[in-house]
């Protein structure tokens, strides 16, 4: 696998930025794309995939839906919302010293099945003055989301919809696992869109790029996956990660007026212990009082610039 | 005691197949329930399984005293590789439990995930071990079919009738 092999997932839904409406997929195109980087295996899953020259849309929708359940139980035994807490509560403070605005809007991008936004929701106790949004391209999976939100009486919200045109702005933008789908111009552009729409704070969850990534991410998607799509692209994800280095250097040149660092960024011969890091991004006057509200974990985030 | 050491471990594998067999396939986010139910689950069967089993071993030991004790022999290899792994794996779990943020990934990462890649090959590995420890056929029949059960449980718990199967398409 090489980074710039494009996750399966990607190349399966395809849909227009600006209306949101859903382009067909053509067997043919994808096949094109695999062939041209040598994805054997990623042909295999697209073979499984019914439709003759237009790749069926169902079928899709179902691998996806399956491939993010699975997902979301690597999200709970890694404790993806117990980590983001570890951010999200310090800043939240901040927000109420120095925004008057309310509610507090928490905006996840690219949410897939919403488990951040559903698990902040169900035990992140983050007040009554916080509102949650999940936004994500795909109807299947902000349908079943949303779903699911009513059927366990979660106070949050999914829609398909672009987060960075929403009627009323976002004061926090999240994401988990999106950066690394992003690669080169269009990394830039999505820090660019951030700066744009206006946000106080960024906080975007990846897996740490490292030597142990792609084997620690093989490991757990064989002990844990059923999906073919969600293997492939699991691992490919861990393969595609970006340093703290290209995500800050990124951010920098397209998202000020923010300042940046990486939470968890910091080298180490053992990166197992750290898997994932969460780059940071805030407006200039709430970084002081953010890396004081932080307490002993202020030693994990690296110096905002 | 040490068919009923081995009678315990299946019941432990079996439950934590349980879980396992129906991890993935439940989207929401509250699923203490959908999980203990799962586990109850699988530690039915498992006990059915030491049920069936343990009528073999009697059947064999009403048989003969040589292939009793032939079946003593294969249970204590058997005890000795899969208790190792088992305590390895509860200690983990009980990490990952009690401990802190920082333990309980660790403990993930160095322990659960892996040894849930490796745990066929070790139940194939015990099996064979305790085959080849009893010197006896039948033992090694025994301890075989016992080990290409264990192997197969989590995927024969996964075609039971989860509540998932409305929320997901198949």
């Amino acid at each position: 696998m090489r980074a710039d092999w494009p996750e399966l997932s990607d190349l399966l839904l395809d849909v227009d930025p600006e209306t949101l409406a859903r382009r067909p997929v053509r067997r043919a195109a994808v096949n094109a794309v695999l062939e041209k980087h040598g994805m054997r295996v990623g042909r295999s899953v697209v073979d499984a995939i019914p439709g003759a020259d237009v790749l069926d849309p169902d079928a899709i929708d179902g691998v996806l839906l399956r491939s993010h359940t699975e997902l979301q139980r690597l999200s709970f035994e890694f404790q993806n919302g117990v980590r983001l807490l570890q951010l999200l509560k310090p800043l939240l403070n901040v927000l109420r010293a120095n925004v008057t605005e309310r509610p507090l809007r928490i905006v996840d991008i690219g949410c897939g099945l919403g488990f951040v936004v559903r698990w902040l929701a169900a035990y992140g106790e983050l007040g009554d003055d916080v509102e949650l949004l999940g936004c994500d391209f795909n109807p299947a999976l902000i349908g079943l989301a949303q779903k699911l939100t009513e059927e366990e009486r979660l106070r949050c919200e999914f829609r398909v919809t672009n987060a960075f045109t929403l009627e009323r702005r976002a004061h926090v933008f999240l994401s988990t696992g999106v950066l690394h789908h992003f690669r080169g111009d269009d990394l830039g552009r999505f820090f660019q869109r951030q700066a744009q729409a206006g946000a106080k704070a960024l906080l975007h969850c990846d897996i740490k790029a490292s030597w142990a990534a792609p084997l620690g991410s093989w490991i757990f998607h064989q002990a844990r996956m059923r999906e073919p799509l969600a293997r492939h692209d699991g691992v490919l994800s861990a393969v595609r990660a970006h340093s703290p280095e290209v995500m800050l250097a990124a951010a920098k040149s397209h998202g000020r007026p923010l300042v940046y660092s990486v939470f968890d960024g910091a080298w180490s011969p053992l990166p197992i212990l750290r898997s994932l890091n969460t780059l940071v991004g805030l407006e200039p006057s709430l970084a002081e009082p953010f890396v004081s509200a932080l307490g002993k974990s202020k030693a994990r985030l690296g110096a905002l610039s | 005691m040490t068919p009923w050491l081995l009678a315990l471990l299946v019941l432990v594998d079996g439950t934590l197949c349980g879980f396992r067999a129906a991890a993935g396939r439940n989207p929401r986010i509250r699923l203490r329930d959908y999980y203990a139910a799962s586990m109850r689950r699988g530690a039915l069967v498992s006990v059915l399984v030491v049920g069936g089993f343990l009528g073999v071993a009697m059947a064999m030991r009403n048989h003969s005293s040589d292939d009793w004790s032939a079946l003593l022999v294969a249970a204590d290899a058997m005890v000795l590789v899969y208790g190792v792994f088992a305590t390895l794996v509860l200690s983990a779990l009980a990490l990952y439990l009690v401990g802190s943020f920082d333990f309980a990934v660790l403990s993930s990462v160095l322990v659960l995930g892996p040894f849930t890649l490796v745990r066929p090959l070790v139940i194939i590995g015990g099996a064979v071990f305790a085959a080849w420890t009893s010197q006896h056929l039948g033992a090694a029949i025994f301890c075989l079919s016992a080990g290409a059960v264990m192997v197969s449980f989590e995927r024969l718990l996964a075609l039971g009738s989860p509540p998932w199967r409305g929320l997901l398409p198949q």
